[in-house]
């Protein structure tokens, strides 16, 4: 159901785009990426947004959760009151990545770095559409690279743990306590070195993915910034000052 | 007749918090890298150590290309007699090639294997009795690809196609280069030698024609798609399947492609003829059976099995019966070589079958098949019956 779903929908759209756009890989996998991105840009830009509001909230958060902590009911019903989506933040991901991970599948498969996954290739092939068979084995030369092979040079694993650290940078919301900042950091670390570690490992059309992934991300931050920007914790605890110290006093 | 068929692996032993915004972008990146890591390591393939491992038999003896070792065994009992290297070494494997044995070059013979992973054709000198460990009588690294397909003795060389696109001629006498050959893509089919001519058929949709004394080229022509089965050679023209599902007969002596037939899937295996007749399949699972003289289909089935075919099929000594191998099933069926029709089969339905990419291999009374992601590395099989003769290592423990 997966390959039939996912993977190989995006494969021939692969090999579509090779076979009309000069049979070079490298141009394909730039363009079924771009594709894939922008479909699921909305969905970024609405996670972007959840993360936006509930920063925006937080002092109206803390002091529901601080009224409500010991009925956890009525906690929950306050927060839906507030338009809170507790899976708000991480569903979005959830959702991109099938996509994400079947992009890469279709670009392993299609790449074939071994024979034996070469030999798994016609099955996902569609027969409807002619002469697909014809265009195996795809070019895999690029540059100094062989995109089936790993970047000898480690051009590649350099530019992708860069260009990861980067884009994690730019769209990692504040964090807003030591403990949400301290895994921040360590994702802001692990991400790109695991990026790096993938890149240095597999097939070099593998670390091109992750690098165009990283490009068009970075490219849509500065296009959708206004959806990125953040209120810093600061400002959400100067804006919360105010409204606590009445009732602080009131309670005295 | 009994009605038998393999499964390979049957005789194995074998958020709500007030941060939700900055905690759940941090849960669902963790989250997804978890995924993504599970993914990639599941099915980039770089890690997994798989091939299709192939043996030889001569004699008597079977020589095998076992993942990262090349091994030696009594066909008949299976015991095991000595391994090149003698400790696995992880820079050797996994072998694609199958050995190729050059019976009358060195004292009593050498064997020729070629690395995947290490680039390196290797030449063992072996010794007089066939339980003697070999010895390492020369090396060729010049090669920048993986070796894939088998290469031929001819001329005094060893002709082996490589991943860098190229085809290499080496001297047996001492492993320096004779000549070399460009193609356009990877070679990853064996060369096939007829009278002073070497045919080589490449991934870049070429069939070339090369002296065999000299490297210099005769002449090339395009194919409707990649090739990576080994063609073979019928009566003054070479049978030629490729990855667009074409079968093309090519006359050597006008080099032109004569005659065509479109098989339903792509056609890797290498073909097996028997007189006049070529038993070839697809990786669909189909087998054919074409009589080369009239150009006619005798017969075309998909097969029982339904999975992909990679290995080359064998016939037993009578013709009587075509075997073929299922990759990821690991199913072996034997068919009426006749009708076509199933034979036999044996076996029971089992949650992880051993896989069988690798060329099968039979003498007069076994067949042999190495399978892989299992614990056996390779399987006899009585060829009539299908029983187990004998597996490798279940007889040699430890070895």
């Amino acid at each position: 159901m997966w390959d039939v779903l996912i993977v190989r929908p995006i494969l021939n759209m692969l090999l579509l785009l090779y076979k009309y756009l000069g049979g070079e890989t490298i141009i394909a996998v730039t363009l079924v990426t771009l594709v894939l991105r922008l479909l699921v840009t909305p969905l970024m830009l609405k996670q972007q947004q959840a993360a936006r509001k509930q920063q925006e909230l937080r002092p109206k958060i803390m002091e529901i959760q601080k009224k409500y902590r010991d009925d956890p009911q009525k906690l929950m019903e306050e927060q839906r009151k507030l338009g809170l989506n507790p899976l708000g933040g991480c569903l979005p991901s959830l959702v991109q990545l099938p996509l994400m991970i079947g992009l890469y599948q279709a670009i392993i498969r299609a790449l074939a770095s071994t024979p034996l996954q070469l030999l798994e290739l016609p099955r996902d092939i569609y027969r409807w559409i002619p002469s697909f068979s014809s265009l195996i084995p795809l070019k895999s030369q690029f540059l100094w690279l062989d995109l089936a092979l790993p970047d000898p040079l480690l051009i590649m694993p350099i530019l992708v743990v860069a260009t990861s650290w980067f884009y994690q940078k730019l769209i990692t919301p504040p964090a807003l306590d030591a403990q949400a900042e301290a895994m921040n950091k360590q994702m802001m670390i692990m991400m790109p070195l695991m990026m790096g570690f993938f890149a240095l490992q597999y097939a070099s059309g593998l670390a091109i993915y992750f690098l165009i992934t990283n490009l068009i991300g970075i490219l849509q931050y500065y296009l959708f910034r206004q959806h990125y920007t953040y209120p810093t914790p600061e400002a959400t605890d100067k804006k919360s000052v105010p409204q606590k110290q009445p009732r602080a006093g009131a309670k005295s | 007749m009994n009605l038998w068929r393999m499964r390979t692996d049957r005789l194995s032993q074998r958020g709500n918090t007030p941060h939700a915004g900055t905690r759940g972008w941090t849960i669902g990146a963790v989250v997804a890298l978890t995924v993504l890591l599970t993914v990639l390591s599941g099915c980039a393939g770089g890690l997994r150590h798989e091939s299709w491992p192939g043996l030889i038999v001569d004699n008597g003896i079977i020589y095998a290309a076992n993942l990262e070792r090349v091994q030696a065994f009594n066909a008949e009992t299976g015991k095991w007699l000595w391994s090149y290297p003698e400790e696995t070494d992880k820079n050797l494997r996994p072998f694609y090639a199958t050995p190729v044995l050059a019976k009358d070059y060195g004292a009593h013979g050498l064997l020729l294997i070629a690395g995947y992973k290490d680039k390196t054709v290797y030449a063992l000198s072996l010794g007089e009795s066939p339980a003697e460990r070999p010895d390492l009588l020369w090396t060729f690294a010049e090669a920048t690809g993986q070796y894939v397909g088998s290469g031929v003795v001819a001329d005094g060389k060893f002709i082996i196609g490589n991943g860098d696109g190229f085809v290499y001629a080496l001297n047996l006498a001492d492993g320096t280069l004779a000549w070399k050959y460009p193609t356009r893509d990877r070679v990853w089919a064996t060369p096939v030698v007829v009278e002073d001519t070497v045919y080589i058929a490449s991934l870049d949709h070429h069939l070339y024609a090369v002296n065999v004394a000299t490297g210099a080229e005769r002449w090339q022509i395009p194919m409707d798609g990649a090739i990576a089965a080994t063609p073979v050679y019928i009566d003054g023209a070479l049978w030629v399947g490729d990855f667009s599902s074409t079968l093309s007969q090519v006359d050597l002596a006008t080099h032109q492609v004569v005659w065509t037939f479109k098989a339903n899937d792509w056609l890797w295996a290498t073909p097996i003829a028997d007189g006049t007749r070529l038993y070839f399949t697809d990786v669909g699972g189909h087998v054919y059976a074409l009589d080369t003289a009239t150009r006619t289909m005798v017969w075309s089935a998909p097969t029982e099995i339904d999975d992909i075919i990679r290995s080359r099929p064998v016939l037993n000594p009578d013709g009587s019966l075509l075997y073929v191998a299922g990759y990821k099933k690991g199913l072996i069926q034997a068919l009426d070589t006749k009708t076509g029709a199933v034979m036999s089969w044996w076996g029971e339905q089992t949650n992880k079958p051993g896989r069988l990419p690798g060329d099968l291999a039979a003498d007069e009374t076994n067949l042999y098949a190495m399978p892989i992601l299992i614990d056996i590395r390779i399987q006899a099989l009585e060829l009539t019956t299908g029983q187990t003769v004998w597996t490798y290592p279940a007889t040699e423990p430890g070895k």
